[in-house]
């Protein structure tokens, strides 16, 4: 047993990983309940009626069952491969079922492997489980240098032409990163396969159409279904042809 | 109401003889984040990173520093972007105390920006008042609870038996096709949000297409690069050709 690399099975509920996940929903709670104390506190001395404390909070509440859902159906979808506890952590904190499926499988990509194959062992799971973590502290390393800075920044509130001018190119940078990465990822998927690429164009137009019928009912609250719903429906296609 | 004692209730027409923080009706507010923002962060990030760091010290669990760099790098190469981009973006819609909950938890533009607007409209909250931040922490708060709720529920608890009930070729399928089913409709909302920049929408098909059906065909080493070479080919096309208009503004 010492010998032999840990399977897949075995690793993915190990307890070592269920204190993980259980310390990453204290530390969710924890914080919400800091915040929301703050938040009451501050109602208070602004002289906010408790009424619509309790109706902005409901309302926060409700739309945000739709994507809850939506984002664990998608993780349902991980629960294989990453088991329960790693499941709760990855999805749990900043990242999405989709930052998480294609960071998966690039680590995995770098291991000889991929998302879903059969060689992934015990370690090899580990490795892409620490690069995750890594991966999606990046967020929070970033947030938590460039917050103060960008507060201060703001309470200066100087904006110079100069620094207009130059801002409209650089604001062009992240958006062209973006549109740059998905393109060619998206494109990936479509020459990989045509199951792939039905899937895939099955997901755009569906997010096209929702977002079309949203803008033209004036019904925001669509939108925030769109992303889910594109997915699920797309996924629904690839069952059917697969 | 009006007579209470507080200084934040006073009416700032007094402005110039306040002091910086009684002006703020929300400087508690601010006090409170700034502390415990960045500590319940560093918790989070310390809580996420513990579970496989516990497995490779006390678990036995073998991992090459090689091979995890090698995973990390070909991460951040493609997703170190965005680990940027994400909060200076939302910093201004967001706001410094909830930078700290909307990237500890994440799903920011699908489910806290859409809560916390939702909030504010439901009591008619204008935007930039203390009403409408404190509507947003309410919101995003809320949303914090129904994720944990979610995960709990649908993952810890009922996980293993939904997907004793969900068939397995139906699982089989969804893992499948999973990537292309997000990016498909991710990218399509990129598109539609970014419509009125035509030039980096084409410029991303133009080498997403150079990069998809000439260079990995011809070098297959270069596969996993790919969404690399997507992002700085792009970026540098945009870049280049954005030079054309501050030189024709310099020539008026």
């Amino acid at each position: 047993m010492e010998d032999t690399v840990p399977t897949l099975a075995q690793t993915v509920n190990h307890p070592l990983l269920w204190l993980g996940a259980v310390l990453v929903l204290i530390v969710i709670l924890v914080q919400s309940v800091v915040y929301l104390r703050a938040a009451k506190a501050a109602a208070t001395s602004v002289g906010m009626p408790s009424a619509d404390v309790r109706t902005a909070f409901r309302a926060g509440g409700v739309s945000a069952i739709g994507p809850s859902i939506a984002v664990c159906l998608v993780a349902l979808a991980l629960l294989p491969l990453f088991g329960n506890p790693s499941t709760i952590t990855r999805i749990g904190l900043i990242g999405s079922a989709a930052y998480e499926t294609i960071a998966a499988n690039l680590a995995l990509g770098t291991m000889g492997s991929g998302l879903g194959q059969p060689g992934v062992d015990g370690n090899m799971l580990v490795t892409m489980l620490l690069a995750l973590a890594i991966g999606g502290s990046g967020w929070m390393v970033v947030t938590l240098i460039m917050t103060p800075i960008m507060k201060r920044g703001m309470a200066a509130g100087t904006t110079t032409k100069t620094a207009r001018k130059r801002s409209a190119r650089w604001a062009l940078l992240p958006v062209a990163a973006l549109i740059g990465a998905f393109f060619t990822m998206g494109l990936k998927e479509v020459a990989a396969s045509f199951n792939g690429a039905l899937v895939f164009g099955t997901s755009a137009l569906l997010m096209l159409v929702l977002t079309l019928v949203a803008k033209r009912l004036d019904k925001p609250m669509l939108l925030e279904f769109a992303l889910g719903a594109s997915m699920i429906g797309a996924l629904a296609v690839g069952y059917l042809v697969s | 109401m009006s007579e209470t004692p507080a200084p934040a209730a006073t009416p700032a027409t007094t402005a110039p003889a306040a002091a910086g923080a009684t002006t703020n009706p929300l400087a508690g507010f601010d006090r409170t984040t700034s502390v415990w923002g960045p500590v319940t962060m560093t918790a989070g990030m310390a809580a996420m990173l513990i579970g496989p760091v516990l497995m490779v010290v006390f678990g036995g669990y073998e991992v090459s520093l090689g091979t995890l760099v090698a995973a990390v790098v070909a991460i951040a190469l493609v997703m170190g972007v965005i680990w940027v981009i994400e909060p200076i973006s939302y910093f201004p819609i967001l706001g410094a105390g909830a930078m700290y909950q909307a990237f500890l938890i994440g799903n920011i533009s699908t489910k806290l920006l859409p809560a916390a607007v939702t909030a504010q409209a439901s009591i008619k909250a204008k935007p930039g008042t203390p009403q409408a931040q404190i509507a947003a922490t309410l919101a995003i708060c809320s949303a914090a609870f129904i994720h944990v709720a979610a995960l709990v529920l649908v993952i810890a608890v009922f996980g293993q038996w939904l997907l004793t009930i969900v068939p397995a070729d139906l699982l089989a399928a969804v893992t499948r096709f999973v990537v292309p089913a997000v990016l498909g409709a991710f990218l399509m909302q990129n598109i539609i949000g970014n419509w009125k920049q035509p030039k980096v929408l084409l410029a991303g098909l133009a080498v997403g297409v150079l990069v998809i059906y000439g260079v990995v065909p011809l070098i297959p080493v270069l596969a996993p690069a790919a969404p690399l070479f997507g992002v700085v080919l792009t970026v540098a096309v945009v870049m280049l050709t954005f030079k054309a208009k501050p030189a024709d503004a310099d020539r008026a």
